[in-house]
């Protein structure tokens, strides 16, 4: 977990730098920097639950879900 | 807007997307669910797809110079259509996750046992990473350049493995037919061929929209010449019980052919043609995801979200599934549904819609005439 957050975290300063450099909007350079922060997170959360709760149980919990919905 | 892909590049791109992964991860998948039936329902499947992509072309050349992210939300709302675009970037990103994961899978298995899963998935990611910054016409290169040694290879392959093949069981092919067997396959294929429908989020950088049609066609029939030609031996070498037990079919049947002393087997040739289109294809599908979520969002250089995205691709790729057989049952039984859905059924809605406001539009002016009169 900890490499997730290193790794992000030279992303996001790696862009945040590149950004200043070719003079890019402060808007844009905000919303790349919470898209990032967002994802780390994301990332985070994904890794600490891949035992318990991964993406592959989600979409079977979503589609028997949707399989109860239509059958009523 | 420069308009620098080509009809010949989409060709290229779309064959190594489609042929790679059917032929080197999903084989065993389909012949477990279509049985012999699986050649059949291949080629239902496939023409269907380019059958029912058909709307996604309609939608996006209705504006070939408009990124179908900036002017949907005119045809079905603001809200719908980012609703849209995120389901299509969520089904991209984990399409991209699921491809690196069974690359890296693959790769740990047989030829780097004992080596980390993330060092794999980085020094990949890295590669991926670059593609994606250099953009979409650099990604459309690569796959033309390494198009034709791949189909070469790939079409010479089945040839090698002649020896091997039970020619008794040809047969089975046209009196072993189900129907059950087929739609089950044709469901499979139809999300494999339908990834020719993303293609509408790029209309722009095409230098020539209006041939994407005939461009579908040939990439369907030429990549499915290529998949049948690895199908079917797989299924007269190996039979229905055993062919549907392996992971790697193709890899197996590979490694029977004794080419020569001075290589052992061919599958070290198979290793660098999975890899290069496998890269190409992972490359693709992040483009298209880190362009959707630029224009969603109003940045105006995607660049600088490759990195995140690509990296959160390759996190999402370690954490997606705890083992090799809950990712096969994932991608057997769950993921079609979604995957159907970003490809057809959104742009079905998209293409609704525009005809209702085309409509709409024309009426408009002699409502206004009569109004006047």
């Amino acid at each position: 977990m900890i490499w997730i957050g290193a790794m992000f975290l030279v992303i996001i300063v790696f862009e945040w730098l590149s950004q200043r450099k070719a003079k890019v909007k402060r808007r844009d350079k905000w919303i790349v920097l919470g898209i990032s922060v967002g994802l780390l997170l994301l990332s985070e959360v994904l890794f600490k639950l891949k035992d318990k709760w991964n993406v592959t149980m989600l979409f079977e919990f979503v589609g028997k879900s949707i399989d109860v919905w239509i059958s009523g | 807007m420069q308009k620098s892909v080509s009809s010949t590049q989409i060709f290229s791109l779309y064959n190594l997307h489609i042929f790679t992964t059917v032929i080197a991860f999903l084989l065993g998948m389909l012949i477990s669910s279509s049985h012999f039936s699986a050649p059949v329902a291949t080629v239902i499947g496939a023409f269907l797809a380019v059958a029912l992509v058909y709307p996604s072309y309609i939608v996006a050349s209705s504006r070939p110079n408009e990124f179908l992210t900036e002017f949907g939300g005119e045809l079905v709302g603001r809200g719908p259509h980012t609703i849209f675009i995120l389901i299509i970037v969520l089904i991209k990103l984990l399409l991209s996750a699921l491809n690196l994961r069974e690359m890296s899978d693959f790769l740990l298995s047989i030829y780097l046992i004992d080596t980390p899963s993330w060092s794999v998935v980085l020094i990949f990611g890295i590669c991926i990473a670059y593609a994606v910054r250099s953009g979409l016409s650099t990604i459309f290169r690569a796959a033309q350049g390494i198009f034709l040694i791949s189909a070469i290879a790939f079409l010479m392959i089945p040839f090698l493995a002649m020896m091997e093949i039970e020619k008794d069981a040809l047969i089975a092919l046209a009196s072993h037919l189900h129907f059950t067997d087929i739609t089950h396959g044709v469901i499979y294929n139809l999300g494999m061929f339908g990834e020719l429908a993303f293609l509408f989020l790029l209309y722009p950088y095409l230098k020539e929209p209006k041939k994407v049609m005939k461009t579908y066609f040939f990439t369907t029939l030429s990549s499915l010449i290529i998949i049948l030609s690895h199908l079917i031996p797989v299924l007269l070498t190996f039979g229905v019980d055993l062919g549907s037990n392996l992971v790697y079919p193709d890899l197996e049947l590979i490694r029977f052919i004794r080419a020569g002393s001075f290589i052992e087997t061919l599958d070290p040739i198979l290793i660098l043609l999975w890899l290069t289109s496998i890269f190409v294809k992972i490359s693709f599908l992040c483009f298209t995801a880190v362009i959707c979520i630029a224009q969603l969002t109003g940045v105006k250089d995607y660049k600088s979200l490759s990195l995140p995205i690509v990296a959160f691709v390759g996190v999402l790729s370690i954490a997606m599934a705890r083992s090799q057989q809950e990712l096969s049952n994932f991608t057997a039984k769950n993921l079609s549904p979604f995957v159907l859905t970003a490809e057809y059924v959104i742009p079905a809605i998209y293409m609704i819609m525009y005809f209702i406001r085309r409509k709409k539009n024309k009426s408009k002016p002699a409502e206004t005439k009569s109004a006047g009169s």
